[in-house]
């Protein structure tokens, strides 16, 4: 059979120090006319008036403890802060209605397919010639990779730190004073590694099925590339897990779990990022998929996406990297602007997303809704004109692979998007 | 006469003799001597089916008619309310069995004819107000291939006694011999290792025998383990196990009053956590259940969705309310059937899984979805059909909305709807808010597409039990039958089916379509053996386990890879996997040592799902292959596995030893700078014995395989020597525990010392092998080597507690 493409590379731990990419998943389609495309009167009965924030405008929502009163927070809060580093883009054709289908298009700009999210190709890309052990890092949303870069699922930190030195018997004491203790001695874990990779490699060259020759292949890469945990160990040593108590406003106040759990994974993302060993991550928030109490439950979950992202950009700032780190938020696709029986919303294939990221300037909206909450046609220059194009992901994702230097690339090559009927300007 | 549902009047054509214009008498198929008209296939014999795929399909139909007749297409599905949509319907590929169907199809519209000639030939012509206007020429390769085929379909004769492609397609493909098989499927199916007696029966190659082993290795308890596991990757409801009270929580006691006092924080009952968590258990997994119910009973399979009656064990008795008797109350594996009545005296209209609890509260509804969702669930679990994929073309959410009711009245929607709706309201009934219950009489929507399945309307008089009605239809349908064989292929193999190749101009199309072909084949095959044994899916396991998708270890020879794409398996063992095997070759699994007593499974807990398990939840797909955080796992279980089960092997007597069985620490390689052969002899003997037991390869002592390992042990134990490394063993690693039974071992059998340096040489070595791709995989031996069994059964093992926390 063919030879086995393998790329031998050194066992020297790799590095990455940016650009990083987080896709941030509202799952189940949010309301951007109760986010930043703000419409009231009977399409949302929870305000009268859009809210603004420089050159953005939103939808003034905000989230109380039922029993307390207390206000765990706002959009006002949010825009006010982050208004410069946002791009809003409204007007934005899902094409379809259609969970599966809305989710692929959105994260990978195709509706077909076989299409491989943006945050798997952009850690494909980037890590072609150097991998490290979380490339792309995953909590759930779109995640497909095709191929194309190994997936890794998100975990609890304390689990990561115990498999970041998988020799070290005492992993509590790394990063301590304290002397560690060994399973065998670093030597000894050399000497097996060399001897199993030499074996692997001999069974993988022996291998004449397909499947078997994948397979170990496979194990060959994983090896290659699981060194570097510990330095994602080193970020960690002395973290706590974020929750919402370590929060004044967020304490005590009910129905926040899926807050915490984004704050949880924007923790990690931001923690792999600076230890260098991922290069991308997809953060998911659910529940999103009101079509009974759409209200209530649509602004309870706006509220909490918009404080996770808040955290994740405090996290990011935090360690440094925030003004390496692209964010795209988004979600399958739009809510009606009519409310049903069950006072809840439906499918509706208009939608919004949220970019920031360096060389992307913020404070600024592209694209627009009718007041119907309808969609409108432009010209290559998103200009509105009577007959044109919808603005589709695919728009935003070429726009999105030219900022991220991905154009041309090979991956760019095998999953081309058709984007250029339209030219966004992102910054 | 016939009438087209066009409204043109027909005649039959059988056969046809005059065709197309520019077109001959026509071969009838293989085998005829006219020689003409099967140009394309002159050189080749086809069947029917084959020259449907080859000729046409993959020739043109699959990218030409398929832009506007499958059942999203334009033609079929018209934005037009005025325009009649086209009876003619392809199905593509991602539907089951699709050729099968599209054939089927195809043969129904080939016996329609106007003015003497189908029309199924006229309208690509662009004849009888075609919409599509004109797709072929005549005198086209495509027409005249169309026109062998239609005659074909119309003569009914079939392709002569051609070679079958799906078996010339895997036809010399090596299998692993018997004894190794049976050591791969004893792991695999009951999570043990093979005895001596199955090896030996096993290495006569004979398939009765193979048989016989299979049938007893799905009597074992393991197995319906393994059963659950692959339906519920499938029906994902065991997210109800969550926080070990979902499945309770969900549920209302005023329609399951046994609940009460288990939703009571303040009973007794609430808080007798262990009997409550089984409860939930019990609940949350009726499905599954349910599936390992009527396999181990020999069942047939269709009484998962037909089944008149819920399975009750001692747990969902208290929950259900039946009044039962049991053996052993304690016994979660004792099920009965039952009638089971709600607190509002209704008696629920069992019809499997459709009506358990868990089925409706894993995937519930709204008073607005009126249970799409649902039904959109019954064609993927039990008909393997994603109804997303035939709806996947752009809307118009504008248009949606012009009009009324625009899921049965607007193209963009009814193309899903028509065929979501009526399964829909076959859960009538089931109420949208508080979904276990049931009422008879509840009304339903009549904008909506009426209740039934596939053509069928749900009888009036069967309203008030819709899913009893649907249950039957289901097993009616030729994917149900698909959808179990693939459910279980994917279970066995780690594979998803193969796609059907796109690209009909990739260089690897001939070989790629012959592979699918193959698997298409054997997939028809399993199912004729599934309905031959009155759907006992203990049929589609053997089918499976004894073909070469899943004992394949080297390809027919001088056959591309392509054509091998899916022959044998590579799967990484999932956590469950993995963990089983653990046990099965050191008779204790990975568990954190200071919970001896609760005996928590690392692989179980901490690292399921970083290891690529699911949660039935928000990761509901299972990691098809390592990633570096699973690799480092590997290396955990590895170091911590040798270090706290090398010495203790040590500290029993040789012949109760599993790893060391021909060694004792004192037996060094060398002493006084000199080669001890004996010593050497001796390190290399039990060397072979670990690479059997561990990887289940039999190996030489001379094998360089055995050397590389036995370079692993002098590097170690010389490392150690020539350091003048201390006696003591480090604590963790010490001989002290019985770790069987978490209590300490008597102070003359413990191990702490190691001053040979031979122990950690030996943990070492242990390291080294749990790390290999032969254990942390599915066994595929690509090599070809043959391996048997050294150790004795671990069924032992139960006699020591551990499945308590395993179920």
């Amino acid at each position: 059979m063919a030879p086995l493409t393998v790329q031998r590379r050194a066992r020297a731990a790799n590095k990455y120090a940016g650009p990083y990419f987080v896709a941030l998943n509202a799952g189940g389609g949010w309301d951007p006319t109760m986010l930043t495309d703000p419409k009231g009167g009977t399409i949302n009965k929870t305000f009268t008036a859009a809210a603004t924030a420089g050159n953005l405008s939103y939808a003034p929502i905000e989230y109380k403890d039922d029993d307390s009163g207390k206000v765990a927070y706002t959009a006002k809060a949010f825009f006010e802060k982050y208004k410069d580093r946002l791009l809003v883009i409204n007007g934005v054709d899902t094409t379809t209605n259609n969970h599966d289908t809305g989710s692929r298009i959105t994260w990978s700009g195709m509706s077909t397919e076989g299409q491989p999210a943006l945050a798997a190709m952009f850690a494909a890309q980037q890590t072609k010639d150097a991998p490290i052990p979380m490339a792309f890092l995953s909590n759930g949303g779109f995640d497909a990779t095709e191929g194309v870069v190994q997936l890794t699922r998100s975990g609890s930190i304390d689990s990561l730190r115990r498999i970041a030195y998988p020799n070290v018997a005492n992993v509590g004491d790394v990063g301590s004073e304290k002397p560690l203790s060994y399973f065998v001695t670093p030597d000894t874990q050399s000497r097996i590694a060399q001897a199993q990779a030499a074996r692997l490699g001999a069974m993988r060259d022996a291998a004449r099925l397909p499947v078997h020759a994948a397979g170990m292949n496979a194990l060959y890469l994983a090896r290659q590339s699981n060194d570097g945990l510990d330095l994602l160990a080193n970020v960690l040593a002395g973290q706590k897990q974020v929750k919402n108590e370590d929060f004044p406003e967020l304490k005590d106040v009910g129905n926040l779990g899926a807050l915490q759990s984004l704050m949880q994974q924007a923790q990690l993302a931001v923690s792999a990022f600076t230890a260098g060993v991922a290069v991308s991550a997809n953060l998911s928030i659910g529940g999103f998929d009101t079509h009974s109490n759409h209200d209530d439950d649509q602004s309870r979950m706006l509220i909490q996406l918009l404080r996770g992202l808040s955290y994740l950009y405090d996290a990011a700032d935090a360690a440094g990297i925030g003004g390496n780190l692209y964010v795209m938020v988004g979600s399958d696709f739009g809510r009606t602007p009519k409310y049903n029986n069950a006072n809840g919303k439906d499918h509706w294939n208009v939608t919004s997303v949220m970019l920031s990221g360096p060389g992307i300037a913020g404070n600024r909206v592209l694209g627009q809704t009718t007041p119907e909450f309808g969609l409108l046609q432009y010209d290559t220059a998103l200009n509105p004109v009577s007959e044109g194009r919808h603005l589709e992901p695919r728009h935003i994702h070429a726009a999105l692979r030219q900022k991220l230097g991905m154009a041309g690339g090979d991956v760019d090559k095998r999953f081309p998007v058709a984007g250029g009927d339209i030219t966004l300007p992102l910054g | 006469m016939r009438t087209h549902p066009s409204g043109h009047r027909l005649s039959l054509l059988f056969p046809i003799a005059l065709l197309a214009a520019g077109l001959g008498p026509v071969a009838a198929g293989c085998g005829s001597s006219d020689g003409e008209a099967d140009e394309a296939a002159a050189s080749e014999c086809l069947s029917t089916k084959r020259y449907f795929q080859k000729e046409v399909w993959s020739a043109f139909m699959g990218g030409t008619c398929t832009k506007c007749h499958t059942p999203d297409g334009v033609a079929v599905s018209p934005e037009d309310p005025n325009q009649k949509p086209a009876r003619f319907v392809l199905q593509p590929p991602s539907y089951p069995g699709f050729l099968d169907a599209n054939l089927a199809t195809l043969k129904e519209m080939a016996s329609y004819s106007q003015n003497g000639t189908p029309i199924l030939l006229q309208k690509p012509l662009g004849k009888l107000d075609h919409g599509g206007k004109v797709v072929l020429t005549e005198g086209s390769p495509e027409i005249k291939a169309l026109t062998e085929l239609v005659n074909r379909l119309n003569s009914g004769k079939e392709g002569g006694t051609c070679a079958d492609a799906g078996t010339t397609a895997l036809a010399g493909v090596t299998n692993l011999d018997g004894a190794t098989l049976v050591r791969k499927a004893t792991l695999d199916l009951a999570g043990r290792l093979p005895t001596a007696d199955e090896v030996a029966q096993a290495a006569t190659n004979d398939d009765a025998a193979l048989d016989a082993i299979l049938d007893g290795l799905m009597k074992e308890p393991v197995f319906l383990t393994r059963i659950r596991e692959m339906f519920n990757d499938v029906y994902l409801t065991d997210k109800l196990l969550g926080y070990g009270g979902m499945a309770i929580d969900l549920m209302n006691d005023s329609n399951y009053p046994g609940l009460k006092p288990y939703k009571d924080s303040k009973s007794p009952e609430y808080m007798d956590t262990a009997k409550r968590r089984m409860i939930n258990t019990a609940i949350a997994r009726e499905p599954v259940d349910l599936v390992a119910y009527v396999v181990r009973n020999d069942r047939p399979f269709t009484e998962i969705v037909t089944a008149p009656y819920a399975i009750v064990n001692p747990y969902t008795a208290i929950a259900y309310g039946a009044n039962v008797q049991f053996s052993n109350p304690s016994d979660y594996e004792e099920f009965k059937e039952v009638q089971v009545t709600l607190g509002s005296g209704v008696q629920v209209p069992h019809a499997g899984i459709l009506s358990t609890p868990s089925f409706l509260n894993r995937w519930q509804t709204t008073p607005t979805n009126r249970n799409r969702a649902r039904s959109r669930r019954v064609y993927s679990f039990f008909l393997a059909t994603d109804l997303l994929k035939i709806a996947e073309r752009p809307i118009d959410a504008t248009k949606v909305t012009e009009g009324d009711n625009p899921t049965r009245n607007s193209f963009y929607c009814n193309v899903c709807h028509k065929t979501l709706d009526p399964v829909a309201g076959a859960f009538r009934g089931w109420d949208d808010n508080d979904y276990e219950k049931f009422t008879p009489d509840a009304k339903w929507h009549d904008e909506m597409f009426e209740p039934g399945f596939g053509g069928a309307k749900l009888p009036p008089d069967q309203y008030g039990a819709g899913v009893k009605w649907l249950g039957p239809q289901l097993t009616q349908d030729p994917r149900f039958y698909i959808s179990a064989v693939q459910i279980v292929y994917k279970g066995l193999t780690g594979h998803e089916p193969l796609r059907f190749p796109s690209d009909s101009a990739a260089p690897d199309f001939a070989d790629a379509t012959a592979a699918w072909e193959a698997q298409d084949q054997f997939f028809a095959k399993t199912v004729e053996a599934f309905k031959a044994s009155n759907t006992n899916l203990k049929a589609v396991v053997k089918a499976i386990v004894k073909s070469p998708y899943y004992r394949g270890v080297a390809p027919a020879p001088g056959a591309s890879p392509a054509r091998m794409r899916d022959v044998g398996t590579a799967k990484l063992l999932g956590p469950e996997a993995l963990d089983r095997k653990i046990t099965a070759i050191f008779g204790v699994p990975w568990i954190k040592q200071w919970e001896y007593e609760k005996a928590h499974s690392w692989l179980l807990e901490d690292f399921e799902l970083l290891y690529g398990g699911i949660d039935s939840d928000n990761v509901t797909s299972r990691l098809a292959g390592p990633n570096g955080i699973a690799s480092s796992i590997g290396w955990r279980m590895a170091t911590e596995t040798a270090c706290h089960l090398t010495a203790w092997d040590f500290t029993r007597p040789k012949e109760q030893r599993r790893l060391f069985t021909v060694i004792e620490p004192a037996e060094v390689p060398e002493a006084a700078g000199h080669t001890v052969e004996g010593g050497v002899s001796a390190i290399k003997d039990n060397i072979v014995k670990l690479h059997e037991l561990i990887l289940g390869e039999k190996l030489a002592a001379s094998d360089p395989e055995i050397e590389r390992t036995y370079q692993v042990f002098y590097g170690t134990w010389k490392e150690l020597t020539d350091a003048g490394a201390k006696d003591d063993l480090y604590w963790e690693c010490q001989g002290r525990i019985d770790p069987l039974t978490g209590k300490d071992l008597p102070d003359g059998q413990k191990v702490t010392k190691d001053k040979d340096r031979t122990i950690r040489a030996w943990q070492a070595v242990v390291t080294y092998l749990l790390l290999d791709y032969k254990f942390l995989y599915h066994l595929a031996n690509p090599q070809g080597r043959r391996t048997w069994n050294v150790g004795a059964s671990s069924r032992s093992r139960d006699s020591v507690g551990w499945p308590s926390w395993r179920r």
